[in-house]
């Protein structure tokens, strides 16, 4: 009897049901397909199963471990979320990418091979782009362009380390790779693209914030965190990934303090927060890992939750500008309150699931000593707690009052950011729940005097920061170049190049063919008066005149001849016509040859 | 009528706030080390400097940068 099928396949077999169901059925449907796959995944036992032959090598669906469980919980845990969040909408074509989406993501997660792996890699990319596109406008639909060319590349170099370790050690196996040689160096940038590692980030913050409302809320949980997952399994250990993550961590609490657009905001916040992440996967400790995969577990539910907060906004204002929000907590307060809670999280303020999980990669620097990392990650703490805790809900919700006619948004999504609120409340105050989960043993205790008065002293300062220059603060209606100008301007180089100057030199051997052709066809038309006018010419060149006639006379004859030709009605005559072609050809060829002997 | 209409209430709010400021820098010096990895952790009060610290260095570099040379116009890529 089979005990249990992997959760990403559930998700990717119950999805094809999705458009042929409607109304009420199609709702709880959809509902039922996560507990489903979480039922599975409570009967998933350590160890290898779903292991099938494809071309003599086995593909494996179910590598079962702590590791892949983790994730695979807070995978589906997330897709209930985001169902019901998006349980009002109608186009079926939407629930039914955003269901293939997580559960390739899944699929990624219990791939114990390179081969299935890359499969589903390919998969999430090709079903999230829809969730952008169905944003709706010329935006998202570029957007969505520009995300899948960055994310097809992205599986190419992946595909060519993938090809390139099988040549060398004949195995497909997905597991700890040694760094150092080429295939291993191809496929960690592939992953990074995929973690979104400056400079190869800028899909995210390019394409998250014009997808649709509930799409960018799979969105934001799922490819980065499978990314960091295959990070953890292939390269824990690789000190590299400890600077990358911490400039991450820096990078995106910059643009986040520039950024004007609500959801693009919280997508930089996501590089920052994936920064972490990637930093602890560097340092490679037992705690590092587990603050890893803590971390990742609790950055899914609080970012899908602020994105449910932002996407609540600017469902039920048609805006999504800090410059064009303002004073919505007269309107929106239960909104105002469960993205708070999310922020709350995020900042790690103690009682939240940040707080219980951001700390472990911390505190792994600080284990490891890393003075300058420390000081970058705790950088970053403060900036995300003034992007996410204070900026972005001040302008929104606080402010100015615009007058905005808001109302709360549908019971569905509140339902939905109320259960992600409660989630990582729970996670704050009881955090055994998730610490069991982890893949070494835990021996960390957040809640240690020195911790929560070290965090709320970093927390209440920033915000003196904040309410001190505020003025300094305001938002701006601007954009931000990020590293999607090399090719988004340069995509507009590359046409002029090919339109002006390439296609301009391209058109010169066709101009000299057409000419020759030209010629020939002069030629052809009656060769015997063509070389009697080539003759003609040569002669009066020389002497000036023809023989026995007046320079004056003969410069008319010839200047008529060359008019006339062809010569109307031409005088055919095929034999003439040939002897001489056949003597041109043969002149030519003698002169060739002479010059060649 | 919202709740910071009132100006007695945002008064309130900051008494709070800066109360609490006040509390936790205090409340920094009673607290019991027991692990102190870097030779700041022992600094009472240090964690509050170095947050206020980051919070402006954060502002005043991400704008300096931004109206150096990242903010463009909405219009920048059309």
């Amino acid at each position: 009897m089979i005990e249990w099928v992997p959760p990403g396949l559930i998700l990717i077999l119950g999805a094809l049901l999705i458009p042929f169901l409607k109304g009420k059925i199609r709702q709880g449907y959809m509902l039922l397909l996560p507990i489903v796959a979480f039922t599975s995944l409570l009967n998933m036992s350590e160890g290898t199963g779903f292991v099938t032959s494809f071309l003599g090598y086995g593909l494996v669906f179910g590598k079962v471990d702590k590791l892949s469980l983790a994730f695979g919980y807070v995978f589906v845990i997330m897709t209930f979320i985001g169902i019901l969040y998006a349980l009002h909408v109608k186009n079926k074509g939407e629930h039914f990418s955003a269901v293939l989406y997580a559960g390739s993501a899944l699929g990624v997660v219990f791939s114990g091979d390179f081969l299935t792996l890359f499969v589903f890699w390919e998969l999430m990319a090709f079903s999230s782009v829809f969730l952008i596109w169905y944003g709706g406008n010329k935006k998202s639909y570029d957007a969505g362009f520009r995300y899948l060319l960055v994310h097809v590349f992205g599986g190419l170099v992946l595909l060519a380390g993938i090809i390139i370790r099988l040549v060398n050690t004949g195995s497909i196996e997905f597991g700890h790779i040694d760094f150092g040689s080429l295939d291993s160096y191809l496929i960690l940038i592939g992953f990074m693209i995929n973690a979104a590692v400056p400079p190869l980030h800028a899909w995210l913050s390019d394409a998250y914030p014009e997808a649709s409302i509930t799409g960018a809320v799979f969105l934001s949980a799922f490819t980065t965190k499978t990314a960091v997952y295959v990070l953890l399994r292939a390269f824990s250990g690789v000190e590299i990934l400890i600077w990358f993550g911490a400039i991450m961590a820096v990078f995106g609490v910059v643009y986040a303090v520039l950024e004007n657009d609500i959801r693009r905001l919280l997508a930089y916040h996501i590089i920052s927060q994936v920064g972490y992440m990637v930093a602890g996967v560097g340092m490679g400790t037992l705690l590092a890992v587990n603050g890893s995969v803590a971390h990742a577990f609790s950055h899914i539910l609080y970012k899908g939750l602020l994105f449910m907060g932002a996407g609540a906004v600017i469902h039920m204002t048609g805006r999504r500008k800090l410059t064009e929000l303002g004073g919505l907590y007269r309107t929106m307060p239960l909104t105002l309150g469960l993205y708070m809670i999310g922020a709350f999280a995020i900042s790690a303020f103690p009682l939240f699931s940040g707080f219980v999980s951001k700390s472990m990669v911390v505190s792994a620097a600080a284990h490891e000593h890393l003075a300058v990392i420390w000081l970058m990650l705790t950088l970053a703490s403060a900036g995300t707690f003034l992007s996410i805790g204070l900026k972005l809900p001040y302008f929104t919700f606080f402010a100015k009052d615009t007058g905005i006619k808001a109302k709360e948004p549908p019971v569905n999504m509140l339902l939905a950011m109320g259960l992600a609120a409660f989630l990582n409340i729970l996670i704050g105050v009881y955090p055994a729940v998730l610490y069991n989960i982890l893949p070494n043993p835990v021996d960390y205790i957040p809640y240690t005097p020195e911790h929560v008065v070290w965090s709320l002293q970093i927390l209440l300062f920033t915000a003196l920061g904040f309410f001190l220059l505020l003025n300094k603060l305001g938002s701006e209606p601007t954009i931000s170049v990020d590293t999607d100008w090399f090719y988004r301007k340069g995509s507009k180089v590359f046409m002029w190049f090919v339109e002006k100057p390439l296609s301009t030199a391209a058109q010169v051997p066709v101009n000299i063919l057409q000419r020759v052709a030209d010629y020939l066809i002069w030629v052809g038309k009656n060769p015997t008066r063509a070389l009697f006018l080539y003759a003609g010419s040569a002669v009066f060149k020389m002497f000036g005149r023809f023989p026995g006639l007046p320079p004056h006379a003969s410069e008319k004859l010839l200047d008529e001849a060359w008019k006339n030709y062809p010569g109307e009605p031409v005088i055919k005559s095929p034999i003439g016509d040939s002897v001489i072609l056949v003597l041109m050809f043969m002149a030519v060829y003698a002169i060739y040859y002479f010059i060649v002997a | 009528m919202g709740y910071l209409d009132k100006p007695g209430n945002i008064k309130i709010l900051k008494y709070l706030f800066y109360s609490s400021l006040v509390a936790v820098v205090l409340a920094d010096f009673f607290v019991q080390r027991e692990k102190v990895e870097f030779f700041w952790d022992a600094i009472p009060g240090f964690s509050a400097v170095y947050g206020f610290i980051s919070c402006i260095l954060i502002i005043i570099v991400s704008k300096f940068i931004g109206h150096k040379w990242l903010m463009k116009k909405e219009d920048y890529y059309d």
